[in-house]
């Protein structure tokens, strides 16, 4: 008989300890708001990147999110849910590039897999291999990936985040993820 | 491949990418202090505050451990606590030297096991292998359900760890010796659950595998799953979307009292009338819904997604879905946009009663509406009959059906509807683009400017300019027509408009609480 250990996948951030960082954060220290920042920002990154769907976007919006929490700090108030909060930040920073974009021109949908970056910082089979997941998947599919899997937010918090009913965001999750299953394992055999 | 390696795999890609941009984040923070001082003073205090109830608190903390320590700490003090559950739920407590101090029928059935065994000083693998023979032999471990549970709580990890290893040991050494196949489940517990357990006089390893599978799905419920034996548990969670974390699964649960994968996926594409060779991507996993263990079987086909429930008793469709798939490219080619012929509202009515098997006559609350889709008319058809509600959605251009739903339909659905019947206007205000020029290609309706945009939008949120802030005005052209986006915020609510420029038709609105800053 084989016995498999259920390893947890998904790591989710410690809510009391951001809570405690980002009261220090409202305090001034530069050194929370730094801690704050390495253990979120892959979480913030994908997710503006889910919903604006460009790389020089969803950086802008990392750098904003992180400012806006150190310029409001002061006013949130603890509700146990921090990730929350921070990531209602990035999804308004990242619905107003979206608007931006859409008084100006219309980002088209190929644009997505060209606005490479010069940046050699990046592992460019990693980058390529998300997009590839990422355009595999809708919109939402999209969101509600990274908030469940990159962000490690509860699915019934990922409805009220997204405003999408939770039978909704559960179904989606699954879609998602089978075809996500189905992409990773064709990579894997070629 | 498991979802728990796709969500890694995609967490590492995203980690990879994720641009490092704290330095630019620090030297602009650094400008934007000084605006603060007074917020961070008045937050010092709030920080003070909460510094002390926290401190409060790991004193509770500290106290109960120190407690927890010495109590646990005699010989005759409780250990640790195992908790065997099949149906029937039996809870032992054990001292430090893992002996029985007491073991304790959590139901009826398992009264029936302990019945005539002396279990009280034996070591806890004797017991528990006198356990899982009493089950067996009373007919609670056979083919039909062969899952068990076994929790270990104990403040000492290590100990705690090493006694959920030899337990599971142990019992499978017993199956074996009877050939009996079972399913295993273990896992280590901190004793939270208690006060689920108790409510629903179950034990507090089931009440904490309970709790995993609502961390997983938040579905279900508390009160539905506690009435499920540890087998029907097990089943749910071997279904990818329920995967429970930090517990030891080996074996696999009994599905033999079901109708089987085979007859189930049968059953489901029967339902949509396609054969075996028509699809792809089949995923066939238990689940439990409306009181029912149900297959839920998926599947693709070129351009759509379906999801059919059938129930694994009777094999009865219980809920059918299926759409488009959007990021197929066949899938938009497929329902080539001819916006000059109309089906007519009759005939999609027809076509959906069609599609369901059902006669007019039989059905209630019948609606027909129409609706403008990804450019194209489409009408929406729903009905309820039999207690299930029946959504399609029907392409006027061919009389293709787009998607459709059907479900159960509860007493607040219906009160639902009753309202959007006497309340929904979409159908009065929406004003579909194609209906805008007429046949000489001339505009119908009337023309607005953002000024008449905004007191229109002001109208109908019916406040008055003078008591609005952050009023904003944007013109816009979208899906071929002048739109303008009136936004504005009154009484502590964001109240956003979208209003068609060619006929000053109020398209969209919203309200909701602002934001706490911006």
């Amino acid at each position: 008989m084989i016995f498999t250990l259920v390893l947890p996948g998904i790591t989710a951030i410690d809510s009391a300890d951001t809570d405690t960082l980002i009261s220090r954060i409202a305090d001034g220290d530069k050194q929370a708001l730094a801690k704050l920042y390495d253990t979120t920002r892959s979480a913030v990154y994908g997710f503006s990147l889910s919903i604006t769907k460009n790389e020089a976007d969803a950086e802008d919006v990392l750098q904003e999110t992180y400012i806006k929490v150190w310029n409001n700090a002061a006013a949130y108030t603890s509700k146990g849910n921090p990730m929350s909060w921070i990531l209602t930040v990035t999804k308004n920073l990242s619905l107003m590039k979206l608007r931006e974009h859409k008084r100006t021109d219309d980002l088209a949908e190929d644009e997505w897999a060209k606005l490479s970056r010069e940046d050699s910082t990046v592992n460019e089979d990693e980058r390529q291999l998300l997009h590839e997941v990422l355009s595999i998947l809708g919109d939402e599919e999209r969101q509600i990936v990274m908030l469940h899997a990159v962000a490690g937010i509860k699915h019934r918090e990922i409805a009220q985040l997204t405003e999408i009913p939770l039978s909704t965001v559960l179904s989606k999750y699954n879609r998602a993820l089978k075809k996500l299953r189905n992409h990773l394992e064709g990579a894997d055999t070629q | 491949m498991t979802n728990k390696e796709a969500e890694s795999r995609i967490k590492k890609a995203v980690e990879a990418c994720t641009p490092d941009v704290l330095d630019r984040v620090i030297s602009r923070c650094t400008d934007k202090k000084g605006e603060l001082i007074t917020m961070t003073k008045k937050n010092n205090n709030n920080f003070v505050r909460k510094f002390a109830a926290v401190a409060a608190a790991l004193i509770v903390l500290v106290g109960a451990g120190v407690f927890g320590y010495n109590y646990r700490t005699a010989s005759n003090a409780v250990a640790s606590i195992v908790s065997i559950d099949v149906n029937p739920g039996i809870e032992m407590t054990l001292n430090k030297n893992a002996k029985v101090l007491e073991a304790k029928a959590l139901n009826a059935d398992a009264e029936k096991v302990l019945e005539g065994l002396e279990l009280k000083g034996t070591q806890a693998n004797t017991a528990t292998s006198a356990i899982i023979g009493s089950l067996l032999k009373n007919g609670y471990i056979d083919e039909l359900a062969n899952s068990i549970l076994i929790s270990v709580e104990d403040n000492d990890d290590a100990r705690g760890e090493k006694l959920q290893n030899e337990l599971t040991a142990q019992v499978t050494a017993t199956l074996e010796e009877s050939a009996a196949s079972a399913a295993i489940l273990a896992q280590h517990t901190d004793g939270k659950d208690k006060n689920a357990a108790e409510e629903y006089s179950i034990s507090a390893g089931k009440a904490a595998l309970i709790e995993k599978i609502i961390d997983a799905n938040p579905t279900y419920n508390k009160e539905e799953l506690a009435k499920l034996s540890v087998n029907e548990l097990n089943l749910i969670i071997s279904n990818p979307k329920n995967e429970v974390k930090e517990v030891a699964t080996s074996g696999q649960a009994s599905d033999k009292q079901y109708i089987g994968a085979d007859k189930a996926k049968a059953a489901a594409l029967n339902h949509v009338s396609l054969k075996e060779a028509d699809v792809f991507d089949v995923e066939i996993d238990f689940d439990y819904e409306f009181g029912k263990m149900i297959y839920e079987v998926s599947f693709d086909t070129k351009n759509r997604e379906y999801e059919i429930h059938v129930d694994a008793l009777t094999g009865k469709i219980v809920t059918a879905h299926s759409e488009y798939d959007r990021n197929n490219p066949e899938a938009t080619t497929a329902a080539p946009a001819n916006e000059s012929k109309d089906i007519g509202k009759d005939k999609a009515k027809e076509i959906a009663l069609n599609k369901a098997g059902v006669k007019e006559a039989n059905v209630t609350g019948l609606r027909v509406t129409s609706d403008y889709d990804d450019g194209r008319l489409e009408y929406n058809v729903e009905f309820v009959h039999e207690k299930k509600k029946y959504e399609y959605e029907i392409n006027a251009a061919n009389g293709n059906i787009t998607d459709y739903d059907i479900d159960y339909h509860s007493a607040l659905d219906e009160i639902e509807d009753k309202y959007d019947d006497k309340y929904d206007d979409d159908d009065d205000d929406y004003v579909p683009p194609a209906a805008v020029p007429d046949d000489n290609g001339v505009n119908v309706g009337k023309k607005i400017t953002a000024e008449e945009a905004k007191q229109l939008a002001l109208n109908k949120a019916g406040v008055k300019e003078s008591d609005v802030k952050k009023l904003r005005v944007e013109k816009d052209y979208d899906d071929g027509r002048t739109e303008y986006s009136v936004e504005f915020t009154y009484n502590g609510n964001e109240y956003e408009y979208e209003i068609n420029g060619d006929t000053g038709t109020i398209i969209d609105f919203d309200v909701e609480k602002a934001e706490r800053f911006d």
